[in-house]
């Protein structure tokens, strides 16, 4: 990337600049930009400290520059940071032993959705593939959860508790899109046991035999029901740590990914089949503006999941699956939170 | 700081002793200029004058009782949890921390006509992270209005509890989120234990965080321009 020449410019000035500041060590260079809020579209004026300023600014003859990447990086971190902090809003703190088990409230899993009657319409090359219900939906939607529990418990007669937890999601691929490796069939049902008991937990793991890697594993689970094959996979969920992300300390525990956008701290997920095969597909799930998304996608030739006209709704994640050999990636999600009732949803543009 | 005692001395150098911003508009018959060897305007004056001329602008000194705060925040499925130790006020809390909006601790004095242009401070707290544990968080200071000059026209230094935190080692911004307009100096990476890098920010009000003792207790912060 080239790199750009810096002038003073005005706070109200989109461009990146520099100023002059002083201490007691004397003049010293601040880096100024403007970068615009992803969600509210405000803008904010940013200077550096003397400290990060000289990091990134370059002294030569004919003035001061920057590095385009950087300053690139810079806006791209705060607009990703701002954009997760309005995600937030979505949720709201939970009683302790009322909404969510005292386990989980003393891991600081300490709060819960606003709403529960909600779903995930999911979205890959912008078409609608798959639509995930909360338990605590109402009406139609109920109906069509309770239909799929139904053609579970009809393949799967032992299976129970779909129910035990408000947040619980069970959900169904729409026909007539690719599955997604390594399932096999869109006649798969998908069930996520939130906040889950971990003893049962505990015994999944072992059923599956499931390596101990010593991970950190997320407050829920998924169980794959294929209906044609009769089969059942369990897909873990895990929390980025050191364990995860550090080669060099855990090689055997560390979870290779794709390069990764600008994005908050993704989390992964590993799929096991019921003789405990480990699939060759990972996903991982992180957050960011839909622009760094576009873009990401872009540089990458992968397609941006969400359509043009749904690029303003509550896009809460991106998941992307990918090989875990080579890296090549099958599949990238977009997953829209939608509220049952649209007047107790998020005023959150 | 005083201006040099001796050799060269700029109009600039003059003007940001009197707290204005570097590189502006200004001259010699200024105000502020004047004031710093105290001259009426039209006098006569020469440079070597405002040789160890000080601004001498007074402290602004007030007592903060420490509060103390955790919550959590839930992005998708993902759950982090922070504490925060300090002061802040409901409107200055918000941008911090999206959507918790508790008030934490009091300041005794929140506006000095010498410092931040007047304006009140909404906030002087250090944010850290206690899930996943971290060992630096950062220290906010908010101020209530847009664009507040970002020179020693502010501030210079702010003593927390005996510790010197410089204006130049800050990031500055300003923006405007959720109604409220603000401008924003905040520290990173500052020890969870200023004498112990390897300590966790703590969830308990019980412990310190950075220079922010124990909830509860009084601790002065100065504000400095000289």
């Amino acid at each position: 990337m080239s790199e750009i020449k810096l002038n003073r410019e005005l706070f109200t000035s989109e461009k990146t600049g520099v100023t002059l500041d002083q201490d007691d060590s004397g003049l010293f260079q601040r880096l100024t930009l403007r970068v615009v809020h992803p969600v509210t579209n405000e803008p904010c004026y940013m200077e550096y400290s003397k400290e990060d300023s000289k990091k990134v600014l370059l002294q030569k003859e004919d003035g001061t520059y920057v590095k385009e990447e950087d300053v690139k990086y810079l806006k791209e971190s705060w607009q990703s940071n701002e954009y997760e902090n309005r995600l937030a809003v979505a949720w709201k703190p939970a009683e302790k032993g009322v909404d969510i088990p005292e386990y989980w409230y003393d891991e600081a899993i300490q709060i819960i959705p606003k709403y529960t009657a909600m779903w995930d319409d999911v979205y890959v090359d912008k078409q609608k593939v798959k639509v995930d219900y909360s338990v605590g939906c109402t009406g139609t939607p109920l109906n069509k959860l309770n239909n799929l529990i139904s053609l579970v418990r009809a393949k799967f007669p032992n299976d129970s508790d779909f129910k035990k937890q408000v947040n619980n999601i069970i959900g169904m691929y729409l026909p007539d899109h690719s599955i997604r490796p390594p399932y096999k069939s869109n006649n798969t049902i998908t069930v996520y046991h939130m906040y889950y008991e971990i003893d049962i937990f505990n015994q999944l793991l072992k059923d599956y035999k499931v390596p101990n890697y010593d991970y950190t594993y997320c407050f829920w689970y998924g169980l794959k029901y294929d209906l044609d094959s009769s089969e059942r996979y369990f897909k873990l969920v895990i929390r980025n740590s050191d364990e995860v992300s550090n080669y060099q300390k855990h090689p055997d525990s560390f979870i290779p990914r794709p390069q990764l956008p600008v994005c908050n701290e993704p989390y992964f997920a590993k799929i096991y089949s019921p003789d405990g095969t480990e699939a060759d597909e990972y996903d991982v799930f992180f957050s960011t503006t839909p622009e760094i998304m576009k873009e990401y996608c872009k540089e990458n030739n992968l397609k941006f999941p969400i359509p043009e006209d749904k690029e303003k709704e509550y896009i809460w994640t991106y998941g992307i699956v990918y090989d875990k050999n080579t890296l090549d990636v099958k599949q990238v999600k977009g997953y829209i939170k939608v509220a049952q009732d649209p007047d107790t949803w998020l005023k959150w543009l | 700081m005083a201006l040099t005692s001796s050799g060269a001395l700029s109009l600039n150098e003059m003007h940001i002793e009197a707290g204005g911003s570097s590189g502006t508009e200004c001259s010699l018959n200024d105000s502020d200029i004047r004031g710093l060897i105290s001259k009426s305007a039209g006098a006569s004056m020469a440079f070597n004058e405002w040789y160890s001329a000080s601004a001498s602008i007074p402290d602004f000194a007030t007592t903060m009782t420490v509060g103390h705060t955790n919550h959590s925040t839930t992005i998708g499925y993902t759950t982090t949890a922070q504490a925060s130790k300090g002061f802040l006020s409901t409107s200055g809390s918000q941008p911090m921390f999206g959507t918790s909006t508790n008030n934490i601790g009091s300041l005794s004095s929140t506006s000095n006509a010498n410092y931040f242009g007047g304006n009140v401070v909404h906030g002087l707290a250090m944010l850290g992270s206690t899930n996943p544990t971290a060992t630096v968080g950062s220290i906010h200071l908010y101020v209530a209005t847009l664009n507040i000059s970002n020179s020693d026209a502010s501030f210079k230094e702010v003593v927390i509890n005996g510790t010197t935190y410089t204006r130049s080692s800050a990031n500055y911004s300003s923006t405007t989120f959720g109604g409220f307009a603000y401008t924003n100096w905040n520290w990173q990476n500052v020890q969870a234990d200023l004498s112990n890098a390897s300590a966790n920010i703590s969830a308990f009000s019980t412990d310190s965080m950075g220079p922010f003792p124990a909830a509860g207790n009084n601790i002065t912060i100065t504000f400095k321009r000289t």
